[in-house]
């Protein structure tokens, strides 16, 4: 009788729960909290990002937000954990451009085509650095003497395979300049590697503009040339890569919102919308611009098409420099 | 003159105030619950400060990360799980001190000593700071390479009885180190290809497994006797508190003073330093064969240095927004937020923000005494607790802080498998400290032997070439080479 | 459990040579003449070298120190039974916590920890009760951990 009885219980949770699944689907979303996932630690650009995104999420949707770091994995676990959500609209992340990256160097098999892109949010483009005591005065000059003495230059800025270190390899190749011109000293971000770069361990530095400005403003580091088609806002003397060599190369590391690939179209132009709102509020534009952030918008299908882009980019680059399977 | 009352006008206000107090109370509940760190707290703490004044929302992380890593010393002494990490170096001994029922001396040691090492980092903080990073700035791989060796030398000095396991369970440390796709190389090593395992193994689960699971293991293979904490009344913390301080004066300076600078180092934080000054302070004791039974002076010491470390790391981090460990890593980007924007600018152009935030570090570490005390007093209630309820719910939380860091149940996996690791080492003597050493300098040592290597196109006498590194190395190496060389030679004569 | 040096050492020294082999295996960095296998090889070396000596250290000893000395808890079923039911409720939140979620599993932890522990039933229940309404508290709803819900009563308001 007591067993039959459980069972009963539990056949009729097994329904229930059934029904609690389809529920969102009739409730107008969002009716419960909202998991935004981080692949990088509490603390970083990206978290912060997040964050602040949580929070004017939070007024516009009307439930609550949590920023969860899924940390580990050089970004590998929260991307993962992100694509393989349920594709309810209760969980999404905050998608880096090393998910075009990753899959190149065989660390995961995700693309970006396994997400459904919400919002592209920030960008920010690679800076040419080195040491404020160093002999070149600009980017022409430098790379001369890069091309003269392969191997002297030592480089840092980020691990082996980060964003920076194909910023300078494909830089590098866009001179018909052997990237391996240049040894990559891998560091365990940019700071460290400007740190080397001031004691005189490396010689030059990619990182991004925000990265290097305090080191910048102290007048221990100056930047030579900012891989982007505009000027930075903040810093407006850096020329740009082209007005320096005349090179189209363009690097920047990305931001974006995904959720799991197969979100419903209604749950997606739902939280668009509100990226859209947040993205526009000026708390948001307050804190970028005080971060010194580079601000871009891409909605869903400029998002999509911008990743595509950035996939073949980092793609090639990565052949080149040996480091993609 | 004119700055400082400017300063004090900035800080003395009631919503100033009141920041303090409630993100002190949040700092020790944070420190104090295992799983959650003081970076962790910082992290926590930034979605406020947003929405604050440049002054109170610095002055939320710097009270709230002082009250941390002392209140991390809280689960430490009492039931053997480090609070964060910067406790780890000597929570043996200070619960060895709870089981001899001296719980009220470790605990006000910490407490004081935590205060009086915060206040050293801070003067050094404001007379020295700019001098200071400039230092610290002047090293590369190649001194960070001698450095962290000589951070491995500690292993075996806190395993003085038994160095050849120290050395082992050291080696044991470094190879957990290395699993993960985290080396110089971003190459996956040891995964088995389990995506978990990509980012590495995670500090604090196996923190919490190797310290406290094995508690819990013993727990039940006897019942009813041994390890049994003695119950005894905490209401005298802060008694021989003067006694210890005249006594141990030159320990708390060396303590400090080691703090700060490995403070002040990019990339080596209150973890770190914890484990030198504790290695350091046996070296140089009187007493060291009292090491490891539940001796304060260790404490002491490195109670002193890693809240000495705490107010270090914001050396480099306010002159050349250079972080000097994980939390002004974080702390960097709320001084951007706030406009503060970190350089020798900072200086002049925001001085009255600049002593403001000297004053906050000087006003936390003051009411760390009385906030940690009401922390003390109400902690211990958990020693009143009979031995079968507490281990299960100690169990309870050593599962939820190891899911806690990363939100994954993994974490718990972690957890047991090092917990049954650490377990099995110290039935056999193998001492579990040296192990959690190596798997916090491992990275460090590996990173930047590889980065030297790469610079000097594999010359090892590069090593010796820039005057730092070339002294750091030859002490190192004297270290290393001297006493075995000296007993050979002994040996030999005899 | 415990083992003659000599055990230990030649468990530790088959490690060792594990991880060198492992580490001979890992591939050069791109254009650079070091590896990741640089770093674990020379660990293994020094494990190598450590578990060699703790070898001849133990065999040394081999007449006073047996090669395994089982403790006595080992033998007494209670002893053993605590210990086995630690490592079982432990495996069994990191197995199913996704699915039944924290409340009951940790229920289930405490209450069944107590109980073999000893303690009165009525004292256990309250105490588990307490206990896991406490770490709730704490970690879920005030520093915002997402505990594990359990999919199982994914129907549930809470």
């Amino acid at each position: 009788m007591f067993r039959r009885n459980l069972l009963g219980i539990a056949s009729a949770a097994a329904v229930a729960s059934v029904m609690g699944l389809a529920a969102p689907a009739i409730a107008a979303y969002p009716d419960r909290p909202i998991t935004l996932i981080v692949p990088w630690a509490a603390g970083g650009g990206t978290d912060a990002v997040a964050r602040i995104f949580g929070i004017l999420m939070e007024k516009e949707l009307k439930q609550p937000v949590n920023v969860v770091n899924r940390t580990g994995g050089s970004g590998v676990v929260g991307h993962q954990a992100i694509a393989e959500a349920k594709p309810d609209g209760y969980t999404i992340g905050l998608i880096t451009v090393e998910i075009n990256m990753m899959h190149w160097q065989g660390l995961t098999k995700l693309t970006w085509q396994d997400y459904t892109s919400l919002a592209l949010v920030n960008a920010d483009p690679a800076g040419l650095q080195v040491d404020v005591k160093s002999p070149y005065k600009d980017a022409k000059s430098l790379l001369a003497a890069v091309k003269a003495n392969p191997g002297k230059f030592k480089a840092s800025g980020t691990g082996q395979g980060g964003i920076w270190h194909l910023a300078l390899a494909g830089m590098l190749q866009d001179q018909k300049i052997d990237p391996a011109t240049v040894p990559w000293v891998p560091s365990q971000g940019a700071a460290p590697g400007l740190q080397d770069l001031v004691a005189g361990g490396v010689d030059i530095v990619t990182c991004s503009l925000p990265e290097a400005r305090a080191l910048i403003d102290a007048g221990k580091v100056k930047s030579l040339a900012v891989m982007d088609a505009q000027r930075n806002g903040a810093l407006k003397d850096i020329p740009t890569l082209k007005e320096a060599i005349g090179s189209n190369w363009t690097t920047a590391a990305w931001r974006g919102m995904a959720g799991p690939k197969g979100l419903p179209k209604d749950v997606a132009d739902k939280l668009t919308a509100a990226f859209d709102k947040a993205y526009k509020s000026k708390e948001y534009k307050d804190f970028m611009d005080q971060r010194g952030f580079g601000m871009i918008w891409g909605n869903q299908a400029e998002f999509a098409k911008f990743m595509d882009k950035s996939n073949k980019d980092l793609g090639a680059v990565m052949k080149a420099v040996g480091l993609a399977k | 003159m004119q700055n400082l009352i400017n300063a004090a006008d900035l800080l003395f206000r009631y919503d100033v105030m009141f920041t303090i107090v409630v993100t002190s109370f949040f700092g020790l509940f944070v420190g104090a619950m295992p799983g959650l760190t003081a970076t962790m707290a910082t992290a926590l703490l930034v979605p406020f400060t947003f929405f604050m004044e440049p002054v109170p929302a610095i002055a939320a992380i710097v009270t709230a990360t002082a009250m941390a890593i002392f209140s991390g010393d809280i689960p430490g002494a009492l039931l053997r799980i480090p609070g964060t990490p910067a406790s780890a170096a000597y929570v043996d001994e200070a619960y060895a001190m709870t089981l001899k029922g001296q719980a009220d001396q470790a605990l006000g040691a910490g407490l004081v000593f935590s205060a009086i090492g915060g206040l050293f980092g801070t003067a050094v903080l404001i007379w020295a700071a700019p001098a200071l990073a400039e230092v610290a700035l002047k090293f590369s791989s190649f001194e960070y390479f001698w450095l962290s060796c000589l951070g491995l030398t500690c292993a075996v000095l806190i395993a003085t009885d038994r160095p050849l396991k120290g050395l082992i369970a050291l080696c044991i440390g470094l190879l957990i180190a290395c699993v993960g796709v985290n080396n110089p190389a971003g190459y996956q090593r040891f995964t088995f290809g389990v995506s978990d395992l990509l980012g590495g193994i995670s500090f604090i689960p196996v923190l919490i497994g190797m310290f406290a699971v094995p508690e819990v293991l013993r727990s039940a293979t006897d019942h009813g006797r041994g390890a049994r904490i003695a119950q005894v009344r905490i209401d005298s913390v802060f008694r021989h508190m003067g006694r210890y301080a005249w006594k141990y004066k030159l320990g708390i300076v060396r303590g400090s003073t080691i703090g700060t600078l490995i403070g002040a180092l990019p990339g080596a934080g209150a973890d770190i330093a914890a484990w030198v000054t504790y290695a350091v302070s046996k070296k140089f004791s009187k007493e060291s064969e009292k090491f490891g039974t539940g001796h304060i002076e260790g404490i002491i010491e490195s109670g002193s240095a890693n809240n000495a470390a705490l107010a270090g790391a914001w050396v480099p981090a306010m002159v050349f927004g250079i972080p000097g460990d994980s939390i002004t890593a974080i702390a960097i980007g709320v001084l951007y937020m706030k406009g503060l924007n970190p350089g020798p600018t900072l200086f002049i152009n925001k001085p009255d923000a600049v002593y403001a935030i000297f004053m906050v570090f000087v006003l936390a570490n003051l009411l760390m005494i009385p906030m940690g005390w009401i922390a003390i007093k109400s902690a211990k209630q958990i020693l009143r607790v009979p031995k079968e309820i507490l281990m299960p719910f100690i169990l309870l939380n050593c599962i939820v802080g190891a899911y806690a860091i990363d939100n994954t149940v993994f974490g718990v996996t972690l957890m047991l498998f090092f917990g049954i690791i650490a377990f099995a080492m110290e039935e056999n003597d193998f001492p579990v400290g040296p192990a959690i050493l190596g798997l916090v300098l491992g990275p460090l040592v590996e990173e930047n032997f590889i980065k030297s290597l790469i610079k000097s196109d594999g010359q090892l006498l590069q090593f010796f070439d820039r005057p730092i590194a070339g002294s750091l190395g030859v002490v190192t190496l004297a270290i290393w080479l001297l006493p075995p060389a000296f007993l050979l030679w002994r040996r030999w004569k005899r | 459990m415990k083992f003659n040096d000599a055990v230990s050492g030649l468990f530790l020294a088959a490690l060792a040579l594990v991880v060198i082999a492992w580490s001979r295996t890992f591939p050069p960095m791109p254009g650079q003449f070091v590896g990741p296998g640089l770093f674990p090889t020379l660990i293994g070396c020094g494990m190598l070298a450590g578990a060699g000596l703790l070898i001849l250290r133990g065999w040394n000893a081999r007449a006073v120190v047996p090669w395994v000395a089982l403790d006595d808890w080992i033998k007494t079923p209670r002893l053993a039974g605590h210990f086995a039911l630690i490592l079982g409720l432990t495996l069994a939140y990191i197995l199913f916590s996704e699915q039944i979620g924290f409340l009951a599993l940790a229920f289930a932890l405490l209450a069944g920890l107590c109980a073999i522990g000893g303690v009165r039933w009525w004292v256990n229940l309250l105490s588990s009760v307490i206990g896991v309404l406490a770490v709730y508290y704490m970690f879920e709803r005030v520093l915002r951990v997402p505990l594990p819900r359990g999919e199982l009563f994914d129907f549930l308001p809470y």
